[in-house]
């Protein structure tokens, strides 16, 4: 497939600052990658620690938080280098020390955020001082894990950046899970909120979140202990791990506006509830209308970015969530096992997928009870 | 061949004289060894068959740091998971670390249930039992060399092969982390001359020893199950009444409630309770009348520890003829097979030549400078860990 204007100008942007700003481009001896690459919901890691037979193996099932995620959520720990984990830990752990756990330090979130905006958006900072971006993607980009013949990484973005580094850039294959369709998508961000619980409320006022940026440094911590009081009422009182998540994530977007100000935290969040439900009720993944990305995504690493498009597919292999997880599609399985080098047959893969999409469904259909039930509840209509 | 083990010639002269000759203890672990080797020959489909490359045990006793030895060494830094939220709790709080490479423990007990919680049999009572029972008769055959019953002989045999079956390779070697010698691997890799133990954090001094089994406690805070908010059903004998651990639960809860830091005293007390109880016979009452006693004891040995002390530490007959790191069952190993990596001169002192060991074993890139500065921070983080326990400790005696 051909690139667009737009994203040719977008390749030929970076090409010319890695080539004049890099002391490794293209000088990088990479081995075999594999580049797994799911937007967050869409099962990656599940789908990596199935077909690499025995990962799952290495599954931490004793330990009660990670069997609660399996038992619970449906949620796969993640077994293999995870780039943008590995991005976030070279910034925070100078010369692999530890300085700051708690990600309290503005220099080093700059860093982060610097090094998030190339390696997500495809955008170049302004200002490079004080930005080793060099030593973070070439360190980053390196791994000394090995599966069988595989070197296999995952990430939630398309590995452009990685094109610019590697010196055998054809040794790289990329797999991609995306949605196809527009209900897909919404029912995978639903899954990934479910599954997420209350992670991005910790460190919440040093996350990089758009809707806090309008207020001061004292009136993000009072918003920021308000919500966490709030949730924590809401955690005890509902015993429903399934929707813990995105009572979390409705609670950031209640910050969006200022209308939480006004009639309450509890109120607004009600409010988000009810409209929640509304596309929750709308979802029906028989639904045939397709995605069709915003044009500004085009020219970042999203997964739906189609960036890499030019590659051959012999190195990019493009699957849809629909084909491969919700119709357990068998040429799609096939594929997958011969890219890695998967033993068992082919039923076996199916059925695993299957079952894990019945507990996806089973997860998604109590959501909604628990949501319906909780705003009976709390808007005492019963 | 010592009692029908077949030895390499060149172990053989490596064996211990006790090993070979007539000291009690000693020669039970050569029988022991004889038993296994039988056992498996007749009833393991894959004896000496898998047919492994380069593997590493990398083997410790829990507490003694091996998680961040293997982490550092290896370079793997950048994979831990410090965004995960439980992560970030054991390295601030416990100065803990994550798994990076493979648990062999983990993979054993994964073999067993992994397949099954994908099929959503969680929930069956009946069943879950069954695999508990599994459970005890696989970790028993593993670590106590107990043989089990001829009903489990063929699936146990089927969970050894599937986790001692691995492809993940760091710098081109296999590597396993495990909390027991490969003494039960022994019989089923074909190529156990590539196969190299080193013994991390390994220690003869009985304060060492001490010292490591109180960080171990501190730094393990999953002694209560967080849904039944009970003290771990595994904590107690299988037999036990449901009553005693309900009624022992609740006693423990009531003593860590007026406590003030109680992520830093929960594990000793319940390591304590526990062993107070097993004395008493799992009586609740008897152990609430002389647990203080019991805590108190554990709080004055605590203070009196002095980690310049060096007591030279006793092995057991019965430590002797398992698979844990002390019992010496593969010392008759060539020295570059087994390496014991000295806990004192490693973590203490940082030893240039040790940390060099360290470097070659594990292929590691960084220059000795690094590893040496995190040795003495890993140190310092686990002092202040200890000191700290020193503190809260009698405070919490106080408050009993």
């Amino acid at each position: 497939m051909i690139l667009s204007d737009k994203q040719k100008r977008k390749w030929e942007e970076l090409d010319t600052f890695f080539k004049t700003n890099s002391k490794y481009y293209k000088k990088l001896d990479n081995k075999d990658y594999t580049f797994m690459v799911w937007k967050s919901g869409a099962g990656g890691d599940f789908i990596v620690s199935l077909f690499l037979d025995g990962l799952l193996l290495n599954l931490s099932t004793q330990d009660h938080d990670i069997s609660n995620n399996l038992f619970y959520e449906n949620r796969y720990p993640q077994l293999l280098p995870f780039i943008e984990n590995r991005l976030e830990n070279i910034i925070y752990i100078k010369n692999q020390t530890i300085v700051d756990l708690l990600r309290t330090n503005r220099k080093y979130y700059n860093k982060l955020a610097n090094a998030f905006a190339i390696w997500k958006k495809l955008m170049i900072p302004t200002d490079l001082t004080d930005f080793d971006f060099d030593h973070i993607f070439s360190t980053a980009l390196t791994s000394e894990l090995s599966y069988t013949n595989l070197n296999p990484i995952i990430t939630h973005h398309l590995p452009v950046v990685p094109y610019f580094y590697y010196k055998n850039y054809n040794k790289v294959k990329v797999v991609v899970i995306k949605p196809a369709t527009i209900k897909v998508q919404q029912y995978i961000s639903v899954l990934s909120a479910i599954k997420r619980k209350d992670d991005g409320l910790h460190g919440i006022l040093v996350q990089d979140y758009n809707e806090f940026e309008r207020f001061s440094e004292d009136e993000k911590k009072d918003i920021a202990d308000d919500i966490w009081q709030l949730f924590n009422e809401i955690k005890q009182s509902s015993t429903s791990n399934a929707v813990h998540g995105v009572i979390a994530e409705l609670l950031l977007q209640c910050i969006g506006t200022d209308e939480f100000k006004t009639i309450g935290l509890d109120r607004a969040l009600n409010k988000k509830i009810r409209e929640y439900i509304v596309e929750l009720d709308n979802i029906n993944l028989n639904n045939t209308e397709t995605i069709i990305p915003p044009t500004a995504w085009l020219t970042t690493a999203r997964p739906e970015s189609g960036m890499l498009n030019f590659l051959s597919n012999e190195q990019l292999y493009e699957i849809t969530y629909e084909d491969l997880i919700i119709n357990q599609d068998i040429e799609t399985i096939k594929q997958l096992m011969e890219l890695y080098n998967s033993d068992q047959d082919v039923s076996y893969y199916k059925t695993q997928i299957q079952l894990y999409h019945e507990r996806n469904m089973k997860l998604f259909n109590q959501l909604k009870e628990d949501l319906h039930q909780w705003l009976c509840l709390h808007s005492h209509c019963a | 061949m010592v009692n029908g083990v077949r030895f390499p010639v060149s172990t053989m002269l490596l064996l211990p004289r006790g090993l070979r000759f007539k000291h009690n203890g000693k020669r039970m672990n050569v029988n022991k060894w004889n038993d296994l080797d039988t056992f498996f020959k007749t009833n393991s489909k894959y004896y000496k068959q898998i047919d492994n490359d380069n593997v590493v045990f990398n083997t410790w006793v829990s507490g003694a740091g091996g998680d961040f030895f293997t982490t550092l060494f290896l370079d793997s830094m950048l994979d831990v998971r410090y965004l995960d939220h439980q992560m970030l709790k054991y390295l601030k709080h416990y100065n803990r670390w994550q798994q990076i490479i493979p648990c062999m423990e983990m993979r054993i007990n994964a073999a067993i249930w992994v397949n099954d919680t994908l099929e959503n049999t969680q929930n069956e009572i009946e069943y879950l039992q069954q695999q508990y029972l599994l459970v005890d008769y696989v970790y028993n055959l593993y670590i106590l060399f107990e043989l089990p019953p001829n009903e489990f002989i063929d699936i146990i045999d089927n969970i050894f092969k599937d986790a001692l079956t691995c492809h993940i390779t760091i710098k081109n070697t296999h590597h396993y982390k495990a909390h027991n010698l490969p003494v039960i691997p022994y019989f089923y890799y074909k190529n156990f001359e590539k196969v190299k133990t080193v013994l991390l954090g390994y220690t003869e001094d009985e304060t060492l020893r001490f010292y490591i089994d109180v960080l171990k406690l501190t730094k393990n805070f999953h002694w209560v199950d967080k849904t039944t908010k009970q003290l771990r059903l595994d904590l107690f004998p299988l037999e036990t009444n449901l009553d005693i651990i309900k009624e022992a639960s609740l006693f423990y809860n009531s003593i860590l409630e007026p406590v003030d830091n109680i992520d830093i005293v929960r594990g000793v007390i319940a390591e304590v309770l526990l062993k107070c109880l097993k004395e008493n016979k799992y009586d609740v009452d008897k152990t609430k009348q002389n647990f203080r006693e019991h805590l108190k004891n554990y709080t004055q040995q605590l203070s009196l520890i002095d980690l310049n002390t060096v007591e030279l530490a006793d092995t057991d007959d019965w430590l002797a003829t398992t698979a844990k790191p002390y019992s010496g069952m593969m010392n008759w190993l060539p020295t570059n097979q087994l390496y014991k990596i000295d806990y004192r001169k490693l973590v203490l002192e940082q030893d240039t030549a040790t940390i060099k060991q360290m470097m070659q074993l594990y292929n590691s890139n960084q220059d000795i400078l690094y590893y040496k500065t995190q040795m003495q921070m890993y140190h310092e983080r686990n002092m202040k860990l200890f000191n700290q326990l020193k503190t809260e400790l009698p405070l919490a005696v106080k408050k009993l």
